[in-house]
């Protein structure tokens, strides 16, 4: 592998668990994570060389990431092949007690619109108001609004 | 204890399972490097070549009928105009760069276009058209059929109305996730006017 092969290797090595949470968020079922999740792939790949530094990287992993979960045709074939991810867990999997807590964190994240979802996941992965403001297209002051009024939607759920 | 603490818990958890796997192999990486993606370009491109040549060949076989010609190159020409429109609307450099709001306000442009006068010359007027050159062509050669051409005219009379309906319902339909995203968008606009008019 090329040296930046390598790098864009461990960076999505690194960012996996990230990268496929968003995706689950965003899914409604396992075979359209994988889809997002590889749709992803593909978009960092293309903007890893590209890329100049002008943000953390991995608040630049965010972004493409939610870009893609937001812009991807679903009615959209699959494009040429598709290879399995190497997970042997379904998130959707109801009848899976370990999945509770996994699930009801996918039911209270479903019933928030779109920009409340990106702005409540990006703040579960504790990024600051500055930057989930940058990610999302909304100023900081703004996401604090929002984060209040996610918490009162969610208290009436 | 208060919802959002809670949802960080739950967070906790997803993470921690999802760290177990190993997700990402060699394979997938080597997929998404390779030169899959380029042979996708290519195939696009050629997409767009072959519309022409489609409408070229149509005429030169179309001995002397020129209706069918025309009904080809309008479909390629809105084809055409339809998939550049959508590739200058949302680039690539859209997802690398752009935040969600900007992305969002590009897909609600592009959807907004699918509702336009293209959409329907694709799902309304060529089939009309396509189908009322098969028409002609059938009535005109319908004794060859014998007693069975009415029922040919019928059935392909069907066929253009199912088209046409499927065409109504899945493509000038607006999905219903639309109108969530634009009353969020629209939500957004609201929140930047009210801290526009608190700074006066």
């Amino acid at each position: 592998m090329k040296q930046n092969e390598k790098e864009f290797a461990a960076l999505v090595k690194e960012q996996k668990s990230t990268i496929y949470s968003i995706c689950f968020m965003f899914a409604k079922d396992k075979d359209e994570i994988d889809d997002l999740f590889q749709e992803t792939l593909i978009h960092l790949w293309q903007g890893f060389e590209k890329f100049r530094n002008e943000s953390k990287i991995e608040t630049w992993v965010y972004r493409v990431t939610m870009n893609t979960c937001i812009s991807m045709d679903r009615k959209e074939k699959r494009r040429g092949e598709r290879i399995p991810l190497a997970i042997d867990i379904d998130l959707f999997d109801e009848n899976d007690k370990d999945m509770e807590q996994v699930q009801m964190l996918y039911k209270r994240i479903q019933k928030l619109g779109v920009f409340d979802r990106a702005i409540i996941m990006l703040w579960l992965e504790n990024l600051s108001y500055d930057e989930i403001g940058e990610i999302v297209g909304i100023s900081a002051k703004n996401v604090s609004v929002r984060l209040v009024r996610i918490r009162e939607q969610l208290k009436k759920q | 204890m208060d919802e959002l603490q809670e949802m960080r818990g739950q967070m906790a958890a997803l993470k921690e399972k999802l760290n177990k796997q190993e997700i990402i192999t060699e394979q997938n990486l080597r997929h998404v490097i390779s030169k899959q993606l380029r042979i996708w370009k290519v195939t696009t491109t050629l997409t767009f070549l072959a519309v022409p040549t489609l409408v070229l060949f149509t005429y030169y076989y179309a001995d002397g009928r020129i209706f069918q010609p025309i009904a080809w190159a309008i479909w390629g020409i809105t084809f055409i105009i339809y998939n550049i429109r959508s590739m200058l609307l949302l680039k690539k450099q859209d997802i690398m760069s752009g935040n969600l709001r900007d992305v969002l306000h590009k897909l609600h442009q592009m959807r907004t276009r699918e509702k336009g006068p293209l959409t329907y010359i694709w799902a309304i007027a060529l089939p009309i058209i396509f189908s009322g050159d098969a028409l002609i062509e059938i009535c005109q050669t319908g004794k060859a059929f014998g007693k069975h051409y009415l029922l040919l005219i019928a059935f392909g009379i069907v066929c253009v109305l199912i088209y046409a309906l499927s065409h109504k319902y899945i493509f000038l339909k607006q999905p219903s996730q639309w109108d969530e995203y634009i009353r969020q968008l629209e939500e957004l606009s609201e929140l930047d006017e009210e801290k526009a008019d608190d700074k006066k």
